[in-house]
């Protein structure tokens, strides 16, 4: 599956469009990792296990998107765009989206 | 008792914090010096207008915090209002890592440009004074 944020996949062209694909999760941080954060918060820095936490958490949500694509029987998605919002303190929804599309080498 | 606890916390955050933080800056301007040379743009197409053979969805993210001392202070701001320095700048690291993280990415695939950039800024938590920044954009050869 090959994932671009552009319009197009350059060296390919579009054949056929699928429709819109997406895929989400969502997400609460553990205790453990918040106390964590909450002690580098005194002394500033990367809040390391919060940046794997979401790192992970969109990678799934692509994975989804991914698959969804594969279901509709496209081989790229094209204009690929993540949303990720706060949900009920403490949990976050990360959202993945774009177009599904069957394309071929030029 | 408590107002020790308050000093304490404000000393580690004006000593470590800062110390940590020129750290951070040191680091990102040495790493965006290696690849300085990468063309990255907000636009679908290469500036070069060379027509691009190859392209992939590329992106980094960094989470960053602020430490006890800028929390502090900037409660005091909202007190009176206007702008939040201490805040400012840790977005601004936390643009620039996530920024890097994705543009190093791409360098190290090879790329020529980074096309299509896009950011995202979300927050993480009510209690802890973070936000997430996330950069994407998609490498091209």
């Amino acid at each position: 599956m090959k994932l671009v944020n552009t319009e197009g996949i350059p060296g390919y062209s579009i054949i056929s469009v699928k429709g819109l694909v997406s895929g989400n999760t969502i997400r609460a941080k553990h205790l453990g990792r918040d106390i964590g954060a909450s002690l580098k918060n005194l002394i500033g820095g990367e809040l390391t296990g919060y940046t794997e936490l979401l790192t992970e958490s969109r990678q799934e949500a692509m994975d989804r998107m991914i698959a969804d694509a594969t279901s509709k029987g496209a081989n790229a998605i094209v204009n690929v765009r993540f949303t990720t919002s706060a949900v009920a303190g403490g949990a976050a929804e990360l959202y993945a989206y774009g177009t599904a599309v069957v394309v071929e080498e030029n | 008792m408590g107002i020790v606890i308050v000093i304490v916390l404000l000393t580690l955050g004006f000593v470590i914090g800062r110390r940590r933080e020129q750290a951070h800056w040191d680091d990102l301007d040495e790493r965006e010096a290696r690849v300085a040379d990468l063309i990255v743009v907000d636009m679908d197409t290469p500036p070069d207008g060379l027509e691009p053979v190859f392209g992939e969805l590329v992106m980094g993210s960094a989470v960053i915090g602020t430490d006890y001392l800028k929390l502090w202070l900037s409660k005091w701001r909202m007190i009176f209002g206007g702008e939040l320095k201490s805040f400012q700048t840790v977005l601004t690291r936390a643009r620039r890592e996530a920024n890097l993280r994705m543009v190093e990415q791409a360098f190290d695939q090879g790329a020529r440009a980074v096309i299509n950039v896009r950011y995202e800024t979300s927050q993480i938590s009510g209690q802890l004074a973070a936000s997430e920044i996330l950069a994407f954009g998609t490498l091209v050869r």
